[in-house]
């Protein structure tokens, strides 16, 4: 059986969250090997936007440093997320890796086959949203959980994961947010431009199950449900006192790009509508 | 220019030469499987690329994927107006959707690069 490596981490910053899975992606795309599986949370809560986003019409940077919620950009596509109340995956992995078949469609859509194997386990059907390119547009500001792209969860027609993907010359990341209950609904708080009523679109794993979720639980059970779809197993990964070494240099990095008392930080665009 | 014309990297960029300067865009293979595309990001006029470097990016339905150079030389003309309306890329990915003109340094370089015929093998060996 195909080994993988897991990364079960405690949850942290936005900061270093972010730093992992950026090194993660690197040492992938410098050194091939096998799939990494990371799964995560977010300590303080934490608002990521996407990588081509502007941060100052993306969200409102004043209001989350008032509440103490970090802000910080993600390497992936898509729009603004709050962290909170949900587990984060993510998946660093080479291009040619033949399991998660062939092209950006297919690797979206074997990933998401594992996560809804995951959520069945928990006993919530979901479903994996239609392509190619359907992208329930609520409005191109709002927040990413508002839409369901292609290869999204949904169960019973409202999102319950989304996900974004980068991808480099030999190597890929996927990571995404599997929501716990609707904390992270509170996103709409935050949001540079207003944007109302949009909880009618997502759902939650304690809201399907009736029952409040263990985080420890659910990443074992989406451990096992990318272990049972792609027929692997899984072997701790540890990384060395040097690696932890560049994380923390990059999570700075990545805390100084919204430090500043008014961030010009980002792209030029604040209309990203995937 | 005609798909057929051009040449290919295994990244999905095309290039097609005219005289001393190549035309780079990405193939309708890449726009089918990027979707929507929302944002693209590329160097100013006047860089110097080199071959496979990463130049850019491309962002379409939540991804983002990098946009390599199949050439080296100086970029001698930016497509604005995919910048400003990235959709023409899905619209005509080789004629109105091409993203950067480069002045060649070595048209030698071209050699390495697949024809039409090779990148559809390619495109279909990624299939099996």
């Amino acid at each position: 059986m195909n080994k993988w490596l897991y990364l079960d981490d405690e949850p942290c910053s936005g900061y270093l969250n972010m730093a992992t899975d950026e090194f993660l992606l690197e040492r992938v795309e410098r050194g091939g090997g096998a799939p990494v599986l990371r799964l995560y949370s977010f300590q303080p809560p934490a608002v990521t936007i996407g990588f081509h986003q502007a941060a100052h019409r993306a969200v409102d940077v004043e209001a989350l440093r008032r509440d103490g919620i970090d802000l910080v950009r993600r390497i992936t596509g898509g729009r603004a997320l709050l962290h909170d109340g949900e587990i984060t995956y993510s998946l660093a992995a080479p291009l040619d890796a033949k399991v998660f078949g062939s092209g950006l469609r297919e690797t979206f859509l074997s990933i998401s086959r594992a996560l809804v194997r995951s959520l069945a386990i928990l006993g919530v059907e979901a479903q994996v949203a239609p392509g190619p390119n359907h992208t329930r547009k609520v409005e191109k500001s709002g927040p990413c959980l508002a839409s369901a792209s292609r290869y999204e969860l949904t169960v019973r027609g409202k999102k319950i994961a989304g996900s974004a993907q980068r991808r480099k010359k030999t190597s890929f990341l996927q990571h995404g947010s599997i929501l716990l209950d609707r904390t992270s609904a509170g996103i709409t708080s935050y949001l540079a431009k207003s944007f109302d009523s949009w909880g009618e679109f997502i759902t939650s794993l304690s809201e399907e199950t009736g029952a409040k979720m263990e985080t420890r639980e659910v990443k074992r059970i989406i451990r096992d449900g990318f272990a049972d779809t792609f027929g692997v197993d899984f072997k701790e990964l540890r990384f060395s006192p040097e690696e932890r070494a560049r994380i923390r240099t990059r999570a700075w990095e990545k805390a100084e790009e919204f430090s500043s008392p008014a961030p010009t930080g980002g792209r030029s665009h604040d209309d990203i509508s995937a | 220019m005609f798909p057929e014309e051009c040449k290919y990297t295994k990244e999905h960029e095309w290039v097609f030469v005219e005289g001393d300067t190549a035309v780079i865009g990405i193939s309708d293979y890449a726009t089918g499987e990027l979707g929507d595309i929302v944002y693209i990001e590329l160097p100013d006029e006047g860089s110097q690329v080199h071959q496979m470097d990463p130049i850019g990016t491309i962002e379409a339905v939540k991804t983002v994927a990098e946009l390599f150079s199949p050439v080296t030389g100086e970029i001698v003309e930016v497509n604005e107006a995919i910048i400003a309306n990235p959709e023409i890329v899905n619209k005509d990915p080789y004629e109105e959707g091409w993203f950067i003109k480069v002045k060649l340094t070595d048209p030698e370089e071209l050699d390495v690069l697949f024809s039409h015929e090779e990148y559809a093998e390619f495109l279909g060996e990624q299939e099996e």
